[in-house]
């Protein structure tokens, strides 16, 4: 191999030795040991490339790019300065946001579920098998739903039947798979009787049977089929379940009392022994015949 | 967040891909750009290269690929090779690039034409062998290793220019302009 062809070869050899190893380049890096002058020449050829391939190294990228990387990626979008840059992108991008804007508008009910309505019934059936004290203790609705305001979580509209005339013991907040949902204790009077909570043992802080949940949940962040207006009341692992829903919210009313004790709770046909409740009265607007919905 | 592997890969090379991104576009933005895209499709696409070992080269060959398609729309630019310069580009002292700042050096590398500074680049970020250079190029390897020797003596002639400002450049060679100032927009309005 002739010295200008063995330079040509050296020339593409990279300064950190990574492709010392190639066969490729064998005989040439043999003949710089054997030619002292070529040896010279490659010496000072990787020196110069060295040094400038550890210049090249000195350019960082900015300290945001990584972030921005990983950001953007898990966005699953693509990066807007390129697509700002090309006018047909830039067009695909605005008519896309139009059309996503225009569903997200026109069709709150379905955007972005995020949480299963079976999954948040099966999880108040468990989380309500014991007795839990309130977060928030109070027998006053309204400061029950001025502290639901406070913590940005739903508040319940309003409820079929008795359900609002009930004491209150409390408010809690619960959150299912991100989702932030409000949980109203009461304690019914009309379920303490011939409740299958009658084995309750003695002396425990309250009886099971006359303790009943509302869960409120926002529509906007839940997926569900089937859940009407009116309650529909089932039975699961030893809880009776009401379900039902409004404009903005779906309810999960739970109790370990029969169906039939719900079904007169919530009924506005059903004669039922209230606690009447003078700001839930007042929030009636003084509502006096048949009952009618009301907020708790 | 993006798995453990996907974020292992952006740390392992978000940064030779930004200084390839700059050497070619010639500014940091559409480096980070050029950068954010090859992450982007590599989380779209990746998954359908079998063979681990080139992850490094589809990563190249896709900022490259990104490259043209942002900055040759629209435009056609030929990549012609020169003919040989018979002129020797003259010795330059290790020591004395040393002294130089790595923006500065980018920017005489950018002084190269581009049909040189692509292969040059890749060759001095040190990721990538001629071999893997060629298919990011999409070239033969005969043809990296010409554009490589023909690369580093224009890239020399650029840096003889800077360290001996006074010297007149030998006669036939062809010196690129250094630096390569970016003109300046005309505002409208």
């Amino acid at each position: 191999m002739d010295s200008s062809r063995t330079r040509f070869l050296l020339r593409a050899l990279r300064p950190n030795g990574a492709d010392d190893a190639d066969p490729t380049f064998r005989e040439a890096l043999e003949q710089t040991h054997a030619d002292p002058e070529l040896g010279a020449w490659f010496a000072q050829e990787r020196a110069v490339d060295r040094a400038f391939a550890a210049k090249l190294r000195e350019v960082r990228a900015p300290d945001e790019l990584r972030a921005q990387i990983l950001q953007g990626v898990a966005l699953s979008r693509r990066p807007r300065r390129i697509a700002v840059r090309r006018p047909l992108a830039l067009a695909s991008l605005a008519a896309a946001a139009s059309l996503a804007l225009l569903i997200y508008t026109l069709w709150p009910v379905r955007r972005a579920p995020q949480l299963s309505f079976d999954l948040v019934v099966t999880a108040a059936v468990r989380e309500t098998a014991d007795f839990a004290a309130p977060e928030f203790a109070s027998d006053s609705p309204a400061d029950i739903r001025a502290w639901f305001r406070e913590e940005t979580v739903p508040i319940p509209g309003a409820l079929p039947g008795h359900l609002a005339d009930q004491p209150t013991l409390g408010g809690s907040i619960v959150e299912w798979e991100g989702v932030r949902c409000s949980r109203v204790t009461f304690s019914v009077p009309a379920f303490r009787a011939g409740s299958p909570s009658e084995s309750t043992p003695e002396g425990a802080t309250r009886t099971r049977s006359d303790v009943a949940h509302l869960y409120t949940v926002p529509r906007r962040s839940c997926s569900s089929q089937g859940v009407g207006r009116q309650p529909t009341i089932a039975t699961r692992e030893g809880a009776t379940i009401a379900t039902w829903r409004d404009a903005e919210n779906y309810y999960v009313f739970v109790a370990r009392v029969s169906a039939e004790h719900v079904q007169a709770l919530l009924s506005p046909s059903e004669g039922l022994a209230r606690a009447p409740d003078p700001i839930a009265s007042r929030e009636r607007n003084g509502a006096s015949g048949p009952p009618s919905p009301a907020r708790v | 967040m993006p798995a453990p592997e996907f974020q292992h890969l952006v740390d392992r090379y978000y940064e030779p891909l930004y200084r390839f991104g700059y050497s070619l576009a010639g500014n940091r933005d559409d480096a980070c750009d050029l950068a954010q895209q090859t992450f982007f499709i590599w989380a779209r696409q990746g998954h359908a290269l079998r063979d681990a070992a080139k992850v490094k080269a589809w990563l190249f060959t896709t900022l490259f690929r990104e490259f043209l398609k942002l900055h040759r729309h629209g435009k056609r630019v030929a990549l012609v090779e020169e003919p040989d310069l018979d002129t020797h580009p003259g010795d330059l002292d290790p020591a004395w690039i040393g002294r130089l700042d790595g923006e500065t050096a980018l920017e005489a590398l950018r002084g190269v034409e581009e049909i040189y500074r692509v292969p040059l680049t890749l060759f001095y970020l040190e990721e990538l062998s001629y071999k893997e250079i060629a298919d990011v190029l999409g070239v033969p390897i005969g043809t990296v290793m010409s554009r490589l020797s023909r690369g580093k003596d224009h890239l020399r002639r650029i840096l003889n220019q800077r360290a001996h400002p006074t010297t007149a450049p030998h006669e036939g060679a062809k010196i690129v302009s250094y630096p390569r100032a970016k003109q300046p927009r005309p505002h409208h309005g």
